[in-house]
């Protein structure tokens, strides 16, 4: 459970960690854009040497983004077996009833592979790299000019950072209630199917009506203090674009030009 | 009360951490292992109002993009949302919604909160199967087969299941809903 609360990031010294988060956050979601364009050997090479030096100027170890790939690694599998089996075209090597292993099969199969593996490692590095709270930040930050068409970055943002706050508050007040309610003879495992889901109850109650009471609390803190939602308010995390940063999105242009060169 | 935007803006983010923590909580029910992620989204949507509970759910995928491990089995990250199963994450969303909205246009009883929640988790099928067809390249028949049949059933239960519990929730916390 404490994974939960700390995220994955890795404080570290390089050029990856010193980047502003929009200018990561960005990059990430492009290079996931543009890994759909792949389709052969060498635009699939392409990629992965690119991120190979990506990770090696992060300075990160590379067993971290391997550990990254693990808990995944039953959704990649499903997903090539899908792909291995309900591909057709090329020459068959397998055939039972409506399953056959053709030549287009195994190709693609390999391809959403490393697809896969490629997208773990980039977003693991973005995650290992960046603290959440700076995330957070850059996702307001990149939010922001959807305002016009009212899209409320300001309080998605302050919604965002409330949860990461709360997230071990809330998990320990859980834990507190389940044990409270174990000492008062609620059994959480045993019983019919229906005593199983009436346990829930006792444990669902004092849970929400603690959180809106801390809702409330928290809410007459805030405006105790001034808050006033998002309008003329300033930053205490000062985000500041550097030339590192529009480099990493140069790079990322040229990444591009290579690839649709590259591209079969 | 001045501070009402506020506070319902506090209760959706603690909502976002309600999914994330039951989430990585299974219920053994037999066969069938009830994750509590459908669980937790249902809940939410029965007790929240649409447009909170369509934000806690935002919330929920966006912790899950900055690298908090709050989706099921701790994973975390854009490859969940953007990998093959990601439809059933943003299928999620429309759940909320949806639930949420029928259930506050119909009146609170366990029929229609039940009834609403089917209909929520039939949403989320098939936003995963749409998805899981165009990720993958699939035919529509086998893309039905992987990712809509096999989940009809426990999904349907834990609708009953998130609907019956929602509702009984919805009832004795209506006061404090409404602050």
């Amino acid at each position: 459970m404490n994974k939960l609360i700390l995220g994955r990031y890795i404080p570290g010294n390089s050029i990856i960690h010193h980047m502003d988060p929009r200018a990561k956050l960005i990059s990430s979601f492009y290079f996931i854009g543009i890994i759909f364009l792949c389709n052969n050997w060498q635009s699939y090479l392409g990629m992965f040497l690119f991120t190979m030096l990506v990770i090696f100027l992060s300075k990160v170890k590379v067993g971290f983004f391997i550990k990254g790939v693990r808990p995944l690694i039953w959704l990649i599998l499903f997903t090539v077996t899908l792909q291995i089996l309900f591909t057709s075209g090329g020459t068959v090597y397998f055939h039972w009833g409506i399953i056959s292993i053709t030549e287009f099969g195994l190709t693609n199969g390999i391809f959403i592979f490393c697809r896969f593996v490629l997208i773990i490692f980039m977003s693991t590095l973005l995650t290992l790299t960046t603290p959440p709270l700076a995330l957070s930040d850059a996702i307001e930050s990149i939010l922001r000019p959807l305002a016009v068409i009212h899209f409320p970055a300001h309080e998605v943002s302050l919604m965002l950072s409330i949860a990461l706050r709360f997230v071990p508050t809330l998990m320990d007040e859980t834990e507190k209630i389940m044990n409270a309610q174990r000492a008062r003879g609620v059994d959480f495992s045993e019983g019919s199917l229906i005593q199983k889901m009436k346990a829930v109850i006792p444990l669902l109650i004092p849970l929400f009506v603690s959180s809106f009471n801390r809702a409330e609390e928290l809410a007459t803190a805030m405006e105790a203090r001034g808050y006033q939602g998002g309008v003329g308010r300033t930053k205490y995390r000062v985000l500041s674009w550097q030339f590192t940063d529009t480099l990493a999105l140069v790079c990322m242009g040229v990444l591009t030009l290579i690839l649709v060169y590259l591209r079969a | 009360m001045r501070n009402q935007w506020l506070k319902q803006a506090i209760i959706t983010a603690e909502f976002a951490v309600f999914i994330a923590i039951f989430s990585q909580f299974s219920i053994p029910l037999g066969p069938i292992p009830l994750t509590g992620q459908t669980f937790a989204v249902g809940l939410t949507a029965t007790i929240l109002k649409p447009k909170d509970a369509f934000q806690a759910v935002f919330i929920y995928l966006l912790m899950g993009v900055i690298g908090l491990p709050v989706f099921a089995e701790f994973h975390s990250g854009i490859s969940v949302l953007f990998g093959a199963t990601g439809g059933f994450l943003v299928g999620f969303l429309a759940n909320a919604y949806v639930t949420s909205y029928l259930i506050q246009k119909t009146k609170a009883s366990f029929f229609w909160g039940i009834f609403a929640n089917i209909v929520g988790a039939l949403f989320t099928l098939v936003f995963g199967t749409i998805w899981i067809k165009l990720n993958l390249q699939l035919t529509w028949i086998s893309a039905f087969q992987t990712a809509f049949f096999p989940f009809l059933l426990p999904g349907i239960l834990k609708a009953v299941f998130a609907g019956y519990i929602g509702i009984i929730l919805h009832r004795r916390l209506s006061v404090a809903i409404r602050g």
